[in-house]
């Protein structure tokens, strides 16, 4: 066994002097208020974990890490050997890519093997002789992952050259602990991380004044399915820039601009989390629809900036390692002071002697795949070993071999108290106006075994925030939101520019979550019934008319609408529906485009989202269409069981609306998701009066009153004429009543409203005819008179043009956003081209 | 030496408006080796919004154009004079043993001349494929000097393939055109490369064009109505590389032009583009090579 190096303790047992303030806080708490508050902690990561991460990517089973309430603390004195040591590689790879992108006398002279490089996925041939703009580096940032050896120096597992995560993670987890262990903050000197956020807003800008004067920077995202969405919507909103992906932007002449509602804005630094490969299909991956056509070729003209550059992943091969000392000799004049951990690239003949002759000693890795898992030799089978062996000699320059290190433990607190792990650390560097500046924290993980001898923040482990103990009392807190001297930059940040993408998000947001609560409240009121027992004749008649209206606004299928309402498969029919399609699509779209603008909404209303998201009871396992005979009467308990989460999407619901009303700037942005509210209320109000009134039923006494219920007017409706009886005329209280929030007319009067504002030009001065239509009829058919009549027909004409409306928006504004109107060819359609 | 008139025809016909389109052509040809580019001209049809040109990655002649308002048809004329020097394939030397220049390939890692390992390495459409490699090999036997052994391949190629168009696409792969021993071109050209690049032999793939022969004229080549395709082979520092046409089974002499090189056909597209928009389209190409008198 191997000496480890202890973080905490010393080899005299003693407890290292930059730990002793946070572990007297530690210590100065109750195991019970430890495991609150370590409870607590992992609660503020899983809320945000529900909204990132689909159901279907983890098969149902929540996110496998965790956070832990005590950090990984490094004293300044230790740090700035770290932050010293990043710089050097920052500034070595950056040479290295110069010279790989550009006149390559690297690989000409024998001091990089040409395999590494032109067998590389990672070097993107497109982007050779393409030269940076003004003093930007190809490299701008640039993450690496370490362990501390034995001897109590930290060495580097992998270079993270293409997009690196860390510091929005770094940001959210020192969030998460500031709320859950203020204590451990108390009379701490621990380093912020919001000094380095705003210089790295100053150089980003630094940068793209070599294009522009006020530069345009966008940060650009796959999208809401990345596994690091949530560091893409964070930086972005750290750093007041846009969050885009690809189909916000186009390119024109050879520029890059951002699609907004009021036309193309020139962006003029593309902060880049999307992986190289994918950023253009006109010159990348073909089938790319993540990027940018023309986006390689606005950089060529020297238009647009890109950090860090695509391509910049050729540097993430492991395989490097042996042989940057000599590159830093070479290019810096010096060692390296923070070595890789000690590493062979078997495609040369004495490496791969070595490593074959005592294969147990070494870990390997593929040359090119750094997000494999290393194989340990000793833990294969004769013949997987066998077989490592043969591969070995027929293909040694795809496998790299690493000396497995041991590395340093730090105490985990977990939930079942104080215990030692493996842990790796995630550092970052920034580059700014020609120096690099370490970010002072980052990310680190207590691992369990076996898995240390890799980098990468995706597998299994409990994250830990990173202290870095100033020297110097920490200013505290609050001074940081009070800046000496306000900064006019920072007061222009360019988080209100509503790309077309986002108001279309937004438009079908306010959609969904409407269309979600009439869902809800329809099956709640359905369910309610059911689930009573001893169901009289009048019950069952509102049930039937419930059922007409869930099968016309399409929440239950056919063959569960038409069973009879006494049919014992009928309530679980019912009930499956509300863990089905389309009620369960209704949810997932609306997390989906809450993800993508998360940006946009704050975190209460991001939590309603998840709220309103989350999936009601579970999906019979059955086919709904042969539901068990014996289900019936435990299914009036499944109903009953629905009812509260039912009734806390309607409140949710109504939370959201509120935050809307009340928390929302009034940008065209909000305007767009109050549009779609608007639209989808009406046509729900149509769907119900509609079906409801229609119905074949004779109790038109109990549709109105179904009407009043779902419509939420019951109370109105008492005041007003101050009964409990029912008739068709009493109707135009959801109908024609402007100051009904739940009427028709007023979802117009809003619409009217919203028009006249919105652009306040012609483009939409049909629209706004239309409306003013619509309001004039709905008056019209009140003065005609009320019969059912003429209410299935007007209602029937309003859904209609609502629908319309909806579509003549989406064609006005969002048309042009459809990637999948763009097609590739001279790849799969240029065979036609080649006869021959 | 010869000297030639090439032009190229591209008629695209959209089948709905295309809104934008942007596009890469790979269609001047290299003025390297024997051939020399005397004079060309690119017509595209409607004039781009902008248009510009770079050398790729690999010394080809790039145009990057942009047409950024609606059109329903897209057409690229390009015409060209070129000479090319006279060559006597016959008398081309049988060159180093093949496995010598390998050997030179493998070099600890460091291979030697380091500018062709490039072209050592599996591409995307030149996948390492052990049927390719092993009919490959069958005519690469130890110590044999490489030009012969290449005479050899390429005349038991035109034997074992046939010539058919139709049976494969952009996306057929090595594995697919050797179990079906039928393709154009193209998959020939694949095939070629990877089982050399098997043998750790550097091949490039080469996008051209080839003289034209009045139809039905005896001694016509394959392939001459169209863009062409064939590899080009590193024969050690004294011959450099040697271009070989896997379809017509020849040494590339004073007939071939090419346009660009690369490691497969994804490196040499001639016409590469997006376009928003378009629908169903309809594509019509027309290759002629003349010859005529020097001036």
């Amino acid at each position: 066994m191997t000496e480890t190096y202890d973080e905490m303790v010393s080899g005299k047992g003693v407890l290292r002097p930059h730990w002793r303030q946070t572990m007297a806080a530690i210590w100065g708490m109750s195991p019970e208020i430890l495991q609150e508050k370590q409870a607590r902690a992992a609660a503020h990561l899983a809320e945000v974990d529900r909204l990132l991460i689909s159901e279907d990517q983890t098969g149902g089973n929540p996110p496998d890490w965790s956070i832990d309430l005590l950090p990984l603390i490094l004293p300044e004195s230790e740090w700035k050997i770290i932050a010293a040591g990043l710089t050097q590689r920052a500034q070595l790879l950056d040479l290295i890519l110069a010279d790989i992108y550009g006149p390559q006398s690297l690989i000409a002279e024998g001091a990089l093997p040409p395999y590494l490089i032109f067998n590389n996925p990672g070097f993107l041939r497109p982007l050779r002789h393409v030269a940076p703009v003004g003093a930007a580096p190809r490299l701008y940032f640039y993450a690496a992952d370490l362990v501390r050896m034995p001897d109590g120096k930290w060495c580097v597992l992998a270079d993270r050259t293409q997009a690196p995560a860390g510091v929005g993670y770094a940001l959210h987890h020192r969030s998460i602990l500031a709320r859950t262990f203020p204590e451990g903050f108390r009379n701490a000197p621990v380093r912020r991380l919001q000094s380095t956020i705003e210089l790295w807003h100053g150089s980003l800008r630094s940068i793209g004044a070599a294009i522009s004067g006020e530069p345009r920077i966008v940060l650009l995202t796959p999208g809401p399915h990345s596994s690091a969405y949530l560091e893409h919507v964070l930086l972005a909103q750290e750093l007041g820039i846009v969050l885009v992906q690809g189909s916000d932007l186009t390119v024109r002449q050879n520029h890059v601009y951002l699609k907004t509602l009021d036309g193309l804005e020139q962006v003029d630094v593309i902060y880049r989390r999307l992986d190289g490969e994918y950023c253009d299909p006109l010159e990348l991956r073909s089938d790319s629809a993540l990027g940018v056509a023309g986006m390689i070729g606005a950089m060529r003209a020297g238009n647009v900036i890109v950090l860090n550059v695509p391509g910049s992943a050729v540097l993430e091969t492991p395989a490097f390692a042996p042989f940057l000392p000599n590159l830093a000799q070479r290019l810096l004049g010096t060692g390296l002071t923070l070595p890789a951990a000690t590493t062979w690239w078997c495609g040369q003949r004495e490496p791969l002697a070595q490593v074959l002759q005592s294969l147990d000693r070494f870990h390997l890795r593929p040359t090119f795949d750094p997000d494999t898992a290393p194989i340990d030799p000793s833990h294969l089978s004769e013949a997987e070993r066998a077989n490592l062996l043969n591969r070995l000699q027929i293909a040694p320059e795809q496998y790299v071999a690493i000396e497995p290190v041991s590395p340093s433990l730090v105490p985990n607190l977990g939930t079942t108290g104080l215990e030692p792990r493996p842990v790796v650390l995630r550092a970052c560097v920034i580059w700014n106006e020609g120096a690099w500046v370490a970010v002072p924290g980052g990310v680190a993980r207590a691992t369990g075994s076996g898995e240390v001898s890799r980098g990468g923040l995706k597998y299994r482990a409990s994250v830990k925030d990173v202290w870095v103990m100033s020297d110097e009392p920490q200013a505290p807190a609050q001074s940081i939101a009070v800046p000496a001297a306000p900064d006019t930059r920072q007061l222009k940040r360019a988080t209100d520019v509503l790309g077309s993408r986002a108001a279309d998000d937004l438009f079908w947001l306010g959609r969904y979550v409407e269309r979600l609560d009439f869902g809800a409240r329809l099956f709640r009121a359905a369910l309610g019934r059911l689930a009573a027992s001893n169901l009289g004749p009048r019950d069952l008649a509102e049930i039937d008319l419930l059922v007409a209206a869930l099968s016309r606004s399409g929440w239950i299928p056919e063959s569960v609408a038409n069973l009879p309402a006494e049919s014992q498969m009928f309530p679980a029919g019912i009930v499956g529906a509300v863990a089905d399609r389309p009620f369960v699509d209704c949810q997932n779209a609306l997390r989906r485009l809450g993800l993508a603008q998360r940006d946009r909404l704050s975190k209460d209303m991001w939590r309603t989202i998840g709220y309103l998201g989350a999936h009601v009871g579970s999906k019979p396992s059955a086919s709904t269409d042969r539901p068990p005979v014996d289900r019936w009467p435990a299914d009036a308990g499944d109903a009953d069981k629905l009812l509260p989460r039912l009734d806390g999407i309607v409140t949710n619901a109504a939370t959201f609306g509120g935050l809307v009303a009340e928390n929302m700037t009034r940008t065209a942005g909000w305007r767009f998701l109050e549009i779609g509210r608007r639209i989808e209320r009406g046509i729900s109000i149509c769907n119900i009066v509609g079906s409801l009134i229609a119905s074949r039923s004779t109790w038109v006494e109990l549709s109105v009153r179904l009407v009043f219920e779902l419509c939420d007017s019951i109370i109105t409706h008492r005041k007003r004429y101050l009964t409990d009886s029912y008739s068709l005329p009493m109707l135009d209280l959801v109908v024609s009543d402007r100051t009904n929030p739940r009427g028709l007319i007023y979802q117009l009067a809003s619409l009217q409203a919203h028009l006249d504002t919105l652009v306040g030009q012609d483009p939409l001065a049909g629209e706004k005819q239309m409306v003013d239509g619509m309001v004039a009829a709905v008056l019209q058919a009140l003065a005609d008179g009320i019969s059912s009549e003429s209410l299935v027909t007007l209602t029937g004409i309003m859904r209609g043009d609502l629908m319309t409306l909806s579509e003549k928006i989406a064609q006005k504004f969002f048309t042009h956003i459809d990637p999948a109107r763009s097609f590739v060819f001279g790849t799969r359609n240029a065979q036609r081209a080649i006869a021959s | 030496m010869k000297r030639y008139q090439v032009r190229h025809e591209t008629h695209y016909q959209y089948g709905a408006a295309v809104d934008l389109g942007l596009h890469q052509l790979r269609l001047t040809p290299v003025g390297v080796g024997r051939q020399t580019l005397v004079a060309h001209d690119l017509q595209i049809t409607p004039q781009p919004s902008s248009l510009s040109s770079f050398q790729d990655h690999f010394g080809n002649e790039v145009h990057h154009a942009a047409i950024e308002f609606r059109h329903d048809a897209l057409s690229v004329v390009l015409q060209a004079t070129i000479e090319i020097a006279d060559a006597n394939v016959a008398s081309v030397p049988d060159g180093p043993a093949w496995d010598e220049i390998s050997g030179r390939m493998q070099g600890d890692g460091f291979p030697t001349p380091f500018e062709v390992a490039e072209f050592v390495y599996p591409s995307p459409l030149a996948q390492e494929d052990s049927a390719a490699l092993a009919y490959v090999a069958e005519s690469f036997v130890p110590g044999f000097t490489i030009v012969p052994a290449l005479r050899n391949l390429l005349n038991r190629m035109r034997n074992d393939f046939s010539y058919t168009s139709g049976v494969t696409d952009i996306t057929t792969t090595v594995a697919q055109v050797m179990e079906m021993r039928a393709g154009v071109c193209q998959d020939f050209a694949h095939v070629m490369i990877s089982g050399l690049r098997g043998l750790r032999l550097p091949a490039r793939y080469v996008s051209g064009y080839l003289r034209t022969y009045p139809p039905q004229t005896e001694g016509g080549w394959r392939g001459a109505d169209a863009s062409h395709a064939w590899v080009s082979v590193w024969c050690g520092d004294a011959i450099g590389w040697l271009d070989c046409d896997p379809t017509n089974n020849l040494v590339v002499g004073d007939e071939h032009i090419a346009v660009a090189y690369g490691r497969d056909f994804s490196d040499v597209t001639p016409l590469r583009g997006v376009i928003l928009g378009g629908g169903q389209h309809s594509l019509s190409v027309a290759v002629t090579v003349d010859p005529v008198q020097s001036s």
